[in-house]
């Protein structure tokens, strides 16, 4: 069975850790001042981490089915 | 030389390292865009946070009053997916103004442009290739604040380096040429000491 809706949650998931792994890479490599560098990294990767779970317990309490069709 | 007022700017840089910094090299001066510049860019994401607060505490309001039959959670999931893709940006937009510098050490400049992710170039200038620096603050506000662009004409390939829209750029002129005269000033030194065979 294809489940259109949960195959784009899970693109989106994936497109946004995909960035934010970009995003610490950046931090880091090119970082100007190490102590602010992992001060930024906490920070993103804490609100981040709050986020996603946030998005994920959502996601659990939605019902796929709701779009029959576009359920194959 | 630097004027003792200008030397104290340098010891906010010294725990500032860049890749291709050399050893002994010492940052005088780390310049960016104003930080006016990044509250404009940051101000859509303001929006967009405000706009998703407003959305959740009124959209069950709009929702009840359109008699919509929707699935609460769907509303609530695409908002979380909304909220997380301003977050990236933020973060996105941060990096693009953080890691865009210019940074006069003693002995070059480096012009650090970070167009966007994985976009990057960097440039370099010996401060006695440097033949002549312009300053410019144009406008109400940039006057107000303080901040605009700095021209520095170079005789080496790259024509004409810039720093755009940087805090104080009549001070940054005025270290700038210093620093050239002094570069300047060396090289006719060494150049004297090699015609009289010291070298």
């Amino acid at each position: 069975m294809i489940n259109i809706p949960i195959i784009l949650y899970w693109i989106l998931s994936t497109l946004i850790l995909v960035t934010s792994g970009m995003i610490i890479y950046h931090i880091w490599v090119y970082y100007l001042n190490r102590t602010l560098a992992i001060f930024t990294i906490a920070l993103f990767l804490g609100v981040s981490a709050f986020l996603f779970l946030a998005n994920l317990a959502i996601a659990l309490k939605v019902d796929w089915n709701i779009f029959g069709f576009l359920i194959f | 030389m630097l004027s003792k007022e200008q030397n104290n700017y340098q010891h906010h840089f010294d725990n500032i390292n860049f890749k291709g910094k050399r050893t002994g090299e010492n940052v005088i001066l780390l310049l960016r865009r104003h930080w006016l510049v990044f509250v404009l860019r940051f101000f859509p994401f303001l929006l967009i946070l405000l706009g998703l607060i407003i959305f959740h505490f009124f959209g069950k309001i709009v929702f009840n009053f359109l008699d919509l039959k929707l699935d609460l959670n769907w509303f609530y999931l695409i908002e979380s997916f909304l909220a997380i893709f301003a977050w990236l940006s933020l973060f996105i937009t941060w990096i693009n103004f953080y890691l865009d510098v210019w940074i006069i050490t003693d002995s070059r400049i480096v012009d650090i442009n970070q167009i966007a992710l994985f976009s990057r170039n960097i440039s370099e200038l010996k401060h006695n290739k440097i033949q002549d620096v312009t300053s410019e603050v144009q406008g109400i506000i940039p006057t107000l604040f303080d901040f605009g662009d700095v021209y520095i004409q170079t005789a080496g390939n790259k024509q004409r380096f810039v720093f755009k829209q940087i805090s104080n750029p009549t001070n940054t002129r005025n270290i700038i040429m210093q620093l050239q005269k002094k570069a300047v000033l060396e090289e006719k030194r060494e150049a004297g000491e090699i015609m009289r065979g010291k070298a």
